[in-house]
């Protein structure tokens, strides 16, 4: 907490001296958009040598997390940066617009990243057994067999109603994988409609019968459990496919805003 | 697929000492009081006992004043004097500092004495440090009375036939003293660990030796390692050792039974149920414990349950503060808790009435080694609770159940933290050639998940069978390291391992083809992480992970670690 409320800071600070020298140009009647915007631009710079870095895991260049608590400072200077380059104003040209969009994507999916990746990782649900995301697809299908197998060993002239209940309902739910928007907001939603259907079925078989469901409510759960997992684990991974295309993509827009700015300025003071 | 064919390592393709030791020189080791109770003929014909000396032994020549090792390195050999003069000197701080100058009469002779040895060895003398004139020592100190603060180490001299360095051999722990040369001609045999365990397994005598010389040392340096003791005197500590008697609980090769057992159902109660029982709670205490290697598990019974309520190591005293308190009425001195070894121990037990009367005068007050692990009457029925800043007890239990305790460098994740990036796996390979040497699963308790990675144990049980040594513990560090030059791919150091921390790779030539030996049989190497060895900044995984969701760290050492997990309690 010490360290977070230092680092934020120092943000501030940082802001406080950039919009400083910022005053102090436009007060001398100089155009501190050349200032603030080579701010930006070395700053943007600046984060994209946190992705060299984590690409570079052998240099003893410090420890990745120290980088990434710069990273995401740094990216809290840049949006102030950036609105003081930006005069607070919305973009007039098609590239100014296009940049400044991509911008806000980048800095919304950098918050969302943020957000997520400290309140995602203690939501996973491990029962004392984490499943890599790539394990899941696997485990989930060995999950189906073992239904499968649970469900035929109870044997249809044994029960009809686990039958039915294997063949309308259990089946789908073994097989198919759940929606991950519906799975987030409503989590363990099909598993709870699951029990309530064994339990109905529960009331009317033998002990055997019991058993099977028993075991049955338990692959239900582990399947509850790493539908969870997969949906959370997912998440944790799809907002970099925003985050990282945003930040080439405002790269090459940033170059090509310099080079327009400076082709079209002569005689700028 | 592509495959080539190599020739498969063997065992003494690399000697130790770079070439055999010539045959006429291994004769005449052989002819050495120290093995000449050894009869060839017990040894397998494809283990020799010439053979054996030939290739897991060589001849080392320290200069004068040269050491042959220092306090505190880690190394598996045996050495055996051949000539010359030696003296090994224990200078630990928690040694017994600020005591009288050593007297000229051997403690180490005396402990001898009351061992059942058919052949003493040892013929240790006290020599004062720097050769200086021995001083007589003054009257027997009482508390609170003048102190002669000139640290005195304890020097023992090592001659001809002598054998010294069985205690890190045997329990694979840091040496316990330092020794160096005196003499410039001195000779030592130098046997590395697996020429010593074949001749422990195939030689009666030479393993009595070994033992006789081993529960010597432990003694000794028991003893005189414990800051309990610091005070005591030299004949007082004579006295107290030849009373005192050198126990041990399991084996060195628990991880055997460890792994049958943690495998079952129930794994963890299987496990719990065969630890070997040191001390029942409530049974009478006949003395004080004094932990020399090992882990002990602290219990303490509710009703019929017997829980775990922490762990000790090296240098825990029990029954310290009970017998401290004197005679109490009628009442037995009892075990306040149940002790149960957790791995292997050795112990050292000084009986209650040589307590009284010769260690408790020399007490200023009840030191924190105690254990307190004694009282005097029933215990009450209600549960031990974690006070604060001590782990939770189930935490204690899923580390020791586990035998997570043994981790001086485990690999911790904390899950609520970690996002499943991998960069941790990447790192590794990176450094690794593309082989990454741990696998990001591990057993988990709340949010922390122990991966199978090397733990670098402070009891590293893979050491033992390795045929040719090529896994070893760095000298300096400890770390346990391979050695890729010498490691001949059998596997036993991957089936030792009781947390399944080392794999063993399918060994390639340079082009991607697969190498297998003169009989078409894969060619494998034993692969585990060896801390990025030879790199700057320490391990690669902990450095990149962005998160802070990656530790290594020694997993006793909870003031690091539940600070980290919060908030798991």
């Amino acid at each position: 907490m010490r360290r977070m409320v230092r680092h934020a800071a120092l943000t501030v600070l940082a802001i406080a001296g950039l919009y400083g020298l910022v005053w102090l140009h436009d007060t001398a009647l100089r155009d501190a958009r050349f200032l603030d915007g080579w701010v930006l631009a070395a700053g943007c710079l600046a984060q994209l040598a946190f992705s060299v870095r984590r690409k570079l895991p052998l240099l003893p260049f410090g420890r990745v997390a120290v980088w990434m608590q710069a990273h995401l400072y740094m990216g809290y200077f840049l949006v102030a940066a950036f609105a003081i380059h930006t005069q607070f104003e919305w973009p007039d040209g098609v590239l100014e617009t296009a940049l400044w969009l991509l911008f806000t994507v980048l800095v919304l999916s950098g918050m969302l990243g943020a957000y997520l990746t400290r309140t995602m990782p203690s939501q996973i649900p491990s029962d004392g057994a984490h499943t890599q995301l790539e394990d899941i697809y696997s485990a989930q299908f060995a999950l189906a067999r073992r239904a499968d197998e649970l469900a035929l060993s109870a044997g249809r002239a044994a029960s009809v109603s686990i039958s039915e209940l294997y063949a309308n309902t259990l089946h789908g739910f073994f097989n198919a994988q759940r929606n991950v928007l519906a799975q987030l907001l409503w989590p363990s939603a099909s598993a709870r409609r699951i029990y309530a259907e064994i339990d109905g079925v529960e009331a009317h078989v033998d002990t055997g019968g019991q058993k099977t469901l028993t075991s049955i409510r338990q692959l239900v759960g582990e399947r509850d459990r790493l539908d969870n997992q997969y949906v959370r684990q997912l998440i944790l991974k799809v907002w970099l496919f925003i985050h990282i295309p945003a930040t080439y993509g405002m790269l090459v827009l940033s170059v090509v805003h310099i080079a327009v700015v400076y082709a079209f300025s002569a005689g700028a003071p | 697929m592509r495959v080539r064919q190599a020739r498969k390592a063997r065992r003494w393709d690399a000697p130790f000492g770079g070439t055999p030791i010539p045959l006429e020189d291994v004769e005449a080791v052989l002819e050495l009081p120290v093995f000449n109770g050894m009869d060839p003929r017990d040894f397998p014909d494809d283990l020799p006992l010439a053979g054996l000396i030939a290739n897991d032994a060589r001849l080392v020549r320290p200069a004068s004043g040269e050491s042959v090792y220092q306090q505190g390195e880690f190394g598996t050999s045996v050495f055996v004097v051949l000539r010359g003069r030696l003296e090994s000197v224990m200078t630990c701080s928690s040694a017994r500092q600020n005591r009288p100058p050593p007297r000229r009469r051997s403690v180490l002779r005396a402990l001898s004495g009351i061992l059942p040895s058919k052949r003493r060895r040892t013929k240790p003398h006290r020599t004062p440090p720097n050769g200086a004139a021995p001083k007589k020592s003054g009257p027997p100190r009482v508390n609170g009375g003048a102190h002669d603060n000139t640290f005195s180490p304890p020097v023992l001299r090592l001659d001809r036939d002598d054998i010294f360095g069985a205690l890190g051999a045997f329990n694979r722990r840091a040496r316990s003293s330092s020794v160096v040369a005196v003499d410039d001609d001195a000779i030592l045999l130098e046997i590395r660990w697996p020429g010593v365990r074949d001749m422990l397994a195939w030689s009666e005598p030479f393993r009595t030796q070994m033992e006789e010389a081993y529960a010597e040392w432990g003694l000794w340096n028991g003893l005189q390692g414990c800051a309990l003791f610091k005070d005591v005197d030299d004949e007082t500590l004579k006295h107290i050792a030849e009373s005192a008697s050198f126990e041990r609980y399991d084996t060195f090769e628990w991880s055997r039974q460890f792994q049958k057992q943690a495998s079952r159902k129930n794994g963890r109660r299987e496990v719990f149920r065969h630890e070997p029982i040191i001390a029942e709670q409530d049974h009478y205490l006949d003395g004080l414990l004094l932990i020399h290697s090992g882990f002990v598990r602290v219990t303490e019974k509710l009703g019929r349950e017997e829980r775990t309520i922490g762990y000790a190591t090296k240098n825990t005293v029990f029954g310290l503060s009970e017998i401290a308190e004197g005679a109490v009425e009628d009442e037995a001195l009892l075990f306040r808790n149940g002790l149960r070894a957790a791995g292997y121990v050795d112990l050292i037990r000084v009986p209650t009435e040589i307590v009284e009367a010769r260690l408790l005068p020399t007490l200023d007050h009840l030191p924190k080694t105690n254990g307190n692990g004694a009282r005097r009457g029933k215990a009450p029925a209600v549960a031990h609770e974690a006070e604060p800043g001590e782990p939770p007890r189930a935490f204690t239990e899923f580390l020791i159940d586990n035998r997570f305790i043994n981790g001086a460098t485990a690999m911790a994740i904390n899950t609520n933290r970690c996002v499943n990036c991998d960069d941790c796996v990447r790192a590794c390979a990176a450094a690794h050639d593309g082989s990454a040497r741990f696998i990001r699963k591990g057993a988990t308790h709340h949010n922390l998940m122990v991966v199978n990675a090397c733990m670098h144990c402070t009891d590293p049980v893979c050491l033992i069978d390795c045929p040719t040594a090529a896994i070893h513990r760095d000298r300096k560090t400890g770390n346990v390291v391979i050695n890729d030059a010498t490691c001949i791919g059998c596997a036993a150091c991957a089936e030792a391992c009781p947390y399944d921390n080392i794999q063993m790779a399918e060994l390639r030539n340079t082009d991607g083809s697969f190498l297998t030996d003169e009989h078409g049989v894969q060619m494998l190497r034993a692969e585990k992480c060896d801390l990025c060895a030879g790199r700057t900044g320490g391990p690669a995984c902990e450095r990149v992970c962005p998160h802070d969701a990656l530790i290594r760290v020694s997993m006793r050492d909870t003031d690091k670690l539940l600070p980290w997990l919060e908030p798991m309690r």
